[in-house]
């Protein structure tokens, strides 16, 4: 076990190696500069800027400033944003990006299979097939549909909750409903499958046979199995559900990390992209580094297998 | 003799923009609902508010005021470079003299003169103005402001704006290293003098427009230079308001700032919030819902529904299409060299309608200067000065013969010969239909069917426009303080300029313009220059740039313009 996790900690220093290295080039190669706005400057003023944050040296030179800086755990500046360390940005953003991702998920982890047990244990009857009719409907609506139209009734026709902003829990409420039908409905179908492939098992036959009441069986046999193929999907799921409320926090105007990743990448904010992508790419790994041992301990199986 | 007569007309005009300080006045610039209600906010305050009006009003009137505004990068002027910084400059920092409307007033200021010669205006300061910190704003913070900006250390993006003062050009590219040598001193605690690099009469508006701001050399130097204004409390305030709380790419409080010279006559609303909300459509919800009272800028498709709150300015730059002579490929190149092929795409599209349908806001235009500008006989300059350039409505006749003739002279038989065209703009889906318009009217009217429209995100496009990788490039370029200053940056080798079109004769023309202090003589040669620059067709304006908001009925003296930046919330009030 020791050396298992000792060579998964090497691999996944060196993918982040690879993924800083890979966009630090892939970045630097786009045609283009960071002081290139709508706002025009003339070429004299742009070399200046240029020296001034010495993107006119060599790139290997800058490369390797890059990576110093890196083992320190320094993003260094925003290019863009004049005097805000990319640290100090991913600091205030992250933690309001990661409230919006966990109220969701809390929200849909247990809604979900819930859902999809019922519709499990009821197969056939009216509930399942509104259940599927939910789920097909939620995963095929986009995302930006669902968080007008939520806006659209809560917000102004009943008036319940604000349409945008981020200052208090009531306007958590939209965004996190927003992000949470869509992984429900995914949950509620995935779920649902997965106990439907249970039920008919042999062990559940058994457990019946030998007396237990339905409760139990569902508890304690066909939660069990069924929700295991979940777990490593759990891990991504988190991590995009993270980082990938993009949209959600463009409509609701949440000020999250979501937003500066795409406006960085547009406005060719160097330092900023880069801190952002390291940061993203070592939480992933990080993420599908501790689920991977969460599943060996949840599967004895899998530790067998390995 | 001559001479004597120069002064004097100079010594007037200083008279007219010395009488204008203090001054509150309607700009006019503006001509919808909103703006009526501006001109009745100014005309209920009339600059002397009456103390029992006032009371009155005040049970109906609320102290704050919300708006989805643009957000911005950098509270540090000298860092800037964007014009949504500029509009809260304007709310925060005090200025030697500022734009309200059309109006230059004074404000740190109490007056100021310029040399009969126009080369050394001196600012007497009045008395007792303060920092935010209760510390006192002298003229030696607004020499200090002066050499940050110029300093090359401080890497400032704004420092070629000032290029007009004494040695600054010199002094930013460490060719002079002395900052006495520069045309900027403190003589005393309230007098500023600078000194111009060569004879300039518009150095005030200058200043009004690009601002100026003081800055205190013990504050900079404890923060450090380069963490300056990059949070609430790395900034210190001077203007009409004090930043209480910003939140990057969220949303900011303003609070009236009692230090403030004229606090008790100006700026009565008591607080600001501004929230960034980057998706078009949740602004006008929010707006429907009563969340904000504004929204600064809304998307051209939210017009209809939003027509009876709309506030539009127009001016303040072009969109304009660039004509690379030297072209992607040579027989591109040669192409977009000829005058008659140029001149057949400028006429070969209506402007009224691209416009129309694209964004009806906007303003057409086929001319360089912008229609705001005032001209020496005190109407606009546009007026007094026509030109003669391609209609508004196209000329498909006119055109048709200029693209004959094109082919005549480079030896096509028909259009189907001519060289592909990379028509290069950046990403955004107004552009996509502004110029999918204009390329459907050149294949309609002309036959041209091979202009190729490029999208790129804006720092690759950017990116294309600097290297000369495009036939045509469409994006605006912003019309400064003089109608000279925009042609000064399209000459051989100017600013916006890297060798795509040259014409020594309107070269010749601003350079005159630019040196000229007689208003009348220098409004001429600018008209001669722009008619040549319209007769060459190497760089084509579409239409002139403007800025819509949405403000609520109850909010009275809401206003921006396009002379100068600045959330000109001087006269605004609540009444909700």
């Amino acid at each position: 076990m020791r050396q298992y996790i000792l060579k998964r900690l090497v691999i996944s220093v060196i993918t982040i190696w690879l993924i800083a290295t890979c966009s630090f080039f892939l970045l630097h190669a786009l045609p283009g500069n960071p002081f290139a706005t709508q706002k025009m400057m003339s070429p004299e003023m742009l070399n200046k800027m240029m020296s001034y944050y010495g993107l006119d040296r060599p790139l290997m030179e800058q490369y390797i400033t890059f990576m110093k800086n890196l083992l320190h755990g320094d993003f260094g500046y925003s290019l863009k944003y004049v005097g805000k360390s990319v640290n100090g940005v991913i600091a205030q953003t992250f933690p309001v990006s990661a409230q919006l991702g966990l109220q969701s998920y809390l929200l849909s982890f247990p809604v979900g299979i819930c859902l999809g047990i019922v519709a499990a244990r009821k197969r056939g009857r009216a509930i399942d097939y509104s259940l599927v009719a939910f789920s097909v409907l939620g995963v095929s609506v986009p995302v930006f549909i669902l968080a007008s139209l939520l806006q659209y009734v809560f917000a102004i026709r009943l008036k319940w909750l604000p349409v945008a902003q981020w200052k208090s829990f009531a306007y958590t409420i939209l965004p996190t409903l927003t992000l949470a039908i869509g992984s429900i409905a995914g949950k509620t179908r995935t779920m649902r499958t997965l106990m439907l492939e249970v039920i008919t098992e042999d062990y559940v036959k058994t457990a019946k046979a030998k007396g237990l009441s339905g409760l139990q069986i569902v508890w304690n046999h066909q939660i069990r199995n069924a929700i295991i193929p979940m777990i490593p999907s759990l891990g991504m799921e988190i991590v995009s559900i993270l980082m990938g409320s993009f949209v959600v926090e463009q409509i609701y105007a949440v000020p999250g990390i979501g937003a500066y990743f795409v406006s960085s990448v547009q406005s060719l904010d160097y330092t900023m992209t880069l801190g952002l992508t390291v940061f993203f790419g070592v939480f992933v790994i990080t993420a599908n580094f501790i689920i991977d041992l969460i599943y060996g301990l949840i599967d004895p199986r899998i530790r067998v297998v390995k | 003799m001559k001479k004597r007569i120069l002064a004097m007309m100079l010594a007037g005009a200083m008279a007219v923009s010395l009488a204008g300080c203090g001054t509150y006045q309607n700009s006019g610039t503006s001509d919808t609902k909103a703006a009526e209600t501006t001109t009745a906010a100014q005309e209920a305050s009339g600059g002397e508010t009456s103390t029992t009006a006032s009371q009155e009003a005040e049970e109906q009137v609320s102290q704050d005021f919300t708006m989805a505004y643009n957000g911005i990068v950098t509270l540090n002027p000298i860092m800037s470079q964007s014009s949504n910084d500029m509009n809260v400059f304007y709310l925060t920092q005090i200025q030697l003299v500022r734009y309200y409307g059309d109006q230059i007033l004074c404000d740190a200021a109490e007056s100021y003169e310029m040399s009969d010669d126009a080369t050394v205006y001196t600012f007497h300061l009045r008395d007792g103005l303060k920092w935010s910190d209760g510390q006192d704003l002298t003229a030696k913070d607004f020499e200090y402001g002066a050499y940050c900006l110029l300093n090359p250390d401080m890497g400032s993006p704004a420092a070629n704006s000032w290029f007009s003062i004494k040695n600054a050009s010199a002094y930013n590219s460490k060719e002079v290293t002395d900052w006495a040598d520069v045309g900027v001193k403190a003589l005393d605690d309230r007098t500023l003098e600078i000194t111009m690099e060569h004879p300039l009469n518009t150095f005030d508006k200058t200043i009004a427009v690009k601002g100026f701001y003081p800055l205190r050399q013990d504050f900079v130097e404890q923060v450090g230079s380069d963490k300056i204004g990059s949070s609430v409390d790395t900034m210190l305030y001077s203007g009409p308001y004090v930043i209480t709380d910003w939140v990057l790419e969220s949303s900011m409080e303003l609070k009236k700032n009692d230090l403030y010279w004229d606090s008790e006559n100006s700026f009565p609303t008591e607080n600001l919030h501004f929230v960034e909300v980057e998706d078009a459509n949740t602004k006008v919800a929010m707006f429907e819902s009563g969340e904000v009272d504004a929204i600064e800028q809304v998307s051209s498709q939210y017009f209809d529904h939003l027509s009876d709150y709309l506030y539009t300015y127009n001016g303040g730059g072009f969109m304009f299409l660039w004509m690379n002579q030297n072209g992607t490929s040579e027989e591109a190149g040669k192409l977009m060299s000829n005058i008659n092929f140029r001149k057949a795409l400028s006429y070969g599209f209506n402007r009224n309608a691209t416009v129309a349908a694209v964004n009806k806001m906007k303003k057409p235009a086929s001319r360089l200067v912008d229609s705001n500008f005032v001209g020496p006989n005190g109407g606009k300059f546009v007026d007094e000065y026509p030109v003669n350039s391609a209609p508004l409505d196209g000329d498909v006749d006119a055109a048709k013969e200029f693209l004959a003739k094109a082919m005549e002279e480079l030896g096509y038989t028909d259009v189907s010969e001519l060289p592909q065209l990379s028509l290069v703009t950046w990403d955004a889906a107004e552009q996509k239909l502004l110029l999918e318009t204009i390329v459907d009217q050149w294949k309609q009217n002309l036959g041209l069917t091979n202009i190729q429209l490029n999208q790129y995100v804006i720092g690759t496009a950017i990116g294309t426009f600097y290297s000369l990788d495009y036939d045509i490039f469409c994006i605006t370029w912003e019309t400064d303080v003089l109608p000279t200053d925009i042609m000064e940056s399209m000459m051989t080798g100017g600013e916006c300029n890297y060798g795509i079109w040259s014409n020594p004769e309107f070269d010749e023309l601003v350079k005159q313009a630019v040196l000229e202090v007689d208003p009348v003589k220098q409004a001429e040669l600018t008209a001669k220059a722009e008619q040549i620059f319209v007769d060459d067709a190497g760089i084509v304006s579409i239409f002139e740039g403007s800025n819509t908001s949405a403000v609520q009925p109850y909010v009275e003296g809401f206003q921006m313009s396009a002379i100068s930046n600045g959330y000109q919330f001087n006269h605004m009030v609540v009444k909700k």
